[in-house]
């Protein structure tokens, strides 16, 4: 019920648009009723990058094309957007509709490759399951078209002897901070002296096209490995599979070591990245570990978001501060927890993506701090707890290049716990004044 | 998981990663020769393809039957009429769905199974047909065989979207359409023509040939030679109508397993040469619906002054 009131996210063909949005240069094709990319839109205010949100193409069919088939209206409207939109790569997606009458969507596509357009097809029909499931399925169909598609005014790379790294598993329509994050990770990757190939950032259409090309596929969720399986089978690139992005510096030093065994890297060049991290953290945290004794010591936690999310913030939480996490909630394994086992986390842990569970989960939880979506900022301000938004959506904060992960990472989820829990001993100091005068 | 993947966890004590799904859709072409059988309903789609299917194993040959129709019943006689639970029965069922509950061995090892489909009247069968074949893509059916023909006995008429998938998407590369003499069946098959035609350039299967089948009229070969000729396709074979079939069929048996030595086993057995044989696909050219019409009347003619010349009788002109 509180799911069907308040759900968290779209079906596979939003996890689909919310990939493709993301990835700089490629041009999403709708073709359903209208009504399935508005709701993307509306349910995503920050969503659209290049292109996307409220300008998203899209074929709009109607009862006549359901009949007697939507095949023409889609080749119209890839015909049309071509036109209009400037784009690298264009990807016709179809829906539910599309799927029932059975248009020929992949037809649609190598007809328009044919005449030399960039134009590759997903079928990502909302009853195939939740965005996640589109998320895998969009990738999948990219890495199988890409090889035989030349994209549009593509960027030549320079030449660079590095050794360049796909990174998978941070889904856009999961984790709202993903472009900061990627920023951090490509930062650590190249100071580590290898190549981020980052397709959800600038000049993500060329990162696509040179995905065939890296020499290592390094995955952080679930979500990323169904793409890196598929590489490694059509390329042989093998893979570094990690069960969360590195938060901190130890786990960057892991990261770091991992990568440089398995691409043999310069080891002592990366260490010595490692290390100028380390005296860097420090000299930003060193004024605040009188803070941390006085204020922060033995606070209690509840995480609620993609797995990868609470994992990594979850674990610094829990090691760097000591925090007590009374509950995780795993927002994007519901679906397939039988498929997969969860994680086993120190910390009791629920699959559910249902609003009336979470919000009982957390009452119940009586924690002091609360990282989860904006979906969950009114119960925490019900029940007194500080809200931190860190998973999808968040609604009551703008995002830029925030990131909570890697060393900078560390350092700004160090900033909002201390900034927390300050308000926390605030009012507690408002309270005791309030009884000492009474 | 191969030796190339490295887990590596930065929390807790991961529960042994289990697989992710495994990518299924149209990836490189799937191992074997892929063939999908359509014709009108009743035609003798699946008789006819079970004994290919029969003839092509017994030359030894690895061979998987798929039923592509809600009735279920295509592979009945490669396995003595035993009940094998459907793809889509699984499917409804809610659990995973794994090959082996979903497939029998049949005759010298054809691999057979059943898409089934919706209660009649209810729900989309197309959608149905569509979820079963992706499903045995995604099961890698064909990686796991390893099979040299894939058989696909696609139910009656292309009514829907839902029943091309078998031609398009990549699924096949060659469909066969089983026609007798009458004009119902030539109709269907010139149907299904079209829809060979609309899919064939953007990379749907093209057509193997015709085949004849229940023939047992003398003018019958001389029809879908004819038809054929217009529509610049071939004929891969002619099957009379014949008892050996029937009661085969009664037995729970393909003609092939039940009556090896009869002529209709080698006639069988021809048809399946020819067809493991011919690369030869084209395009056909449907004719259209008028054309269609003045070529059955036409033959409706032609008939006429055959039967007379045959019986001597004289019958009443149809008026033209
Ligand atoms: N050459 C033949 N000689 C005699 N009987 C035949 C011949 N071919 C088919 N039949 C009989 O015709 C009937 C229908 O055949 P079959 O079930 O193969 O048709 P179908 O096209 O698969 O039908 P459907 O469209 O219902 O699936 C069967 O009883 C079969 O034994
Ligand atoms: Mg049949």
């Amino acid at each position: 019920m509180a799911n069907i009131l308040h759900p968290r996210a779209g079906c596979a063909l939003h996890g689909a648009l919310a990939t493709l949005e993301a990835i700089e240069g490629v041009v999403p094709i709708v073709h359903a009723n209208a009504g399935c990319a508005i709701q993307h839109a509306l349910a995503n205010r920050d969503c659209g990058g290049y292109v996307g949100g409220l300008a998203t193409p899209a074929s709009n069919i109607v009862d006549k094309q359901v009949i007697f088939g939507g095949g023409s209206r889609l080749r119209e409207q890839i015909k049309n957007t071509v036109k209009v939109i400037d784009g690298q790569l264009y990807v016709a997606l179809g829906s539910c509709e599309c799927a029932m009458v059975g248009d020929d969507l992949g037809g649609m596509a190598r007809e328009a490759a044919e005449q030399g357009l960039p134009v590759v097809a997903s079928n990502v029909a909302g009853f195939h399951g939740d965005v996640y499931c589109g998320h895998e399925r969009v990738w999948r169909d990219l890495i199988d078209a890409l090889p035989d598609v030349t994209l549009a005014a593509p960027s030549h790379a320079e030449a660079d002897a590095r050794p360049a790294v796909n990174l998978f598993g941070l889904f856009p329509g999961g984790n709202p901070y993903y472009k900061g994050d990627l920023e951090e990770l490509r930062r650590i990757v190249e100071g580590i002296g290898a190549r981020a190939n980052v397709f959800y950032g600038p000049g993500g259409a060329a990162a696509l096209q040179a995905l065939p090309r890296a020499a290592l596929n390094v995955v952080f969720s679930r979500w990323g490995e169904a793409a890196a399986a598929r590489l490694e089978e059509k390329y042989g690139t093998p893979q570094l599979v990690f069960d969360a992005a590195p938060l901190g510096l130890e786990e960057v030093a892991l990261f770091a070591q991992a990568l440089v065994e398995k691409l043999d890297l310069d080891a002592a060049a990366a260490e010595r990245f490692v290390e100028r991290e380390e005296a860097l953290a420090e000299y930003f945290l060193l004024g605040a570990a009188d803070r941390y004794f006085d204020e922060a010591v033995g606070k209690s936690a509840a995480l609620v978001g993609d797995s990868e999310t609470v994992l990594r913030i979850g674990g610094f939480l829990a090691r760097a501060f000591g925090v007590d996490i009374r509950a995780a909630v795993l927002t994007d394994r519901a679906a397939d927890a039988e498929e997969m086992p969860l994680p086993a986390l120190p910390w009791p842990t629920r699959a559910t993506a249902d609003a009336g569970e979470i919000d009982a989960i957390l009452r119940e939880s009586g924690v002091e701090l609360i990282f989860a979506s904006s979906l969950e900022a009114p119960v925490a301000r019900d029940l007194g707890a500080v809200f931190l938004p860190v998973s999808h959506p968040v609604l009551d904060r703008a995002i830029t290049i925030d990131t909570y992960v890697g060393a900078r990472g560390a350092l700004r989820l160090t900033r909002d716990f201390l900034t927390a829990a300050r308000q926390i001993a605030r009012v507690g100091e408002a309270r005791l004044l309030a009884a000492i005068r009474v | 998981m191969s030796d190339n993947v490295n887990r590596i966890s930065f929390h807790a004590r991961p529960a042994g990663g289990g697989k992710p799904v495994a990518a299924g859709g149209a990836a490189s072409a799937p191992p074997g020769t892929h063939i999908a059988i359509y014709g009108k309903g009743g035609i003798g789609k699946s008789t006819t393809t079970s004994n290919i299917s029969a003839a092509l194993a017994e030359a030894g040959y690895k061979v998987i039957q798929i039923g592509c129709d809600p009735k279920s019943d295509s592979t009945n006689t490669l396995r003595g009429n035993h009940y094998l639970p459907t793809i889509l029965d699984s499917v409804r069922g809610g659990n995973k769905v794994h090959l082996a509950d979903i497939s029998a061995t049949g005759f010298k090892g054809i691999l057979c199974i059943e898409s089934g489909g919706p209660v009649p009247g209810v729900g989309c069968a197309g959608r149905g047909i569509n979820a079963a074949v992706t499903l045995l893509r995604e099961l890698r059916l064909f990686e796991e065989f390893k099979p040299d023909y894939v058989l696909y006995d696609v139910l009656g008429d292309v009514v829907c979207g839902g029943f091309a998938v078998p031609i398009r998407d990549g699924i096949t590369d060659r469909a066969y359409v089983v026609t007798s003499s009458d004009f119902m069946a030539i109709y269907a098959a010139n149907n299904l023509f079209k829809a060979i035609n609309k899919y064939a350039p953007t990379g749907g299967a093209k057509l193997g040939g015709v085949i004849g089948n229940g023939l047992s009229a003398v003018y019958s070969n001389a029809i879908i030679d004819d038809f054929a000729d217009r529509t610049g396709t071939c004929v891969a074979g002619y099957v009379p109508r014949s008892l050996v079939v029937s009661q085969s069929e009664l037995y729970g048996k393909t003609v092939i397993e039940a009556n090896p030595k009869s002529e209709h086993a080698d006639i069988y057995r021809a048809l399946a040469r020819h067809i493991a044989d011919n690369d030869d696909l084209v395009i056909p050219q449907p004719l259209g619906t008028n054309d269609l019409r003045d070529w059955a009347r036409d033959w409706g003619d032609r008939v006429f002054n055959l039967d007379n010349l045959e019986t001597g009788a004289p019958a009443a002109r149809v008026a033209a």
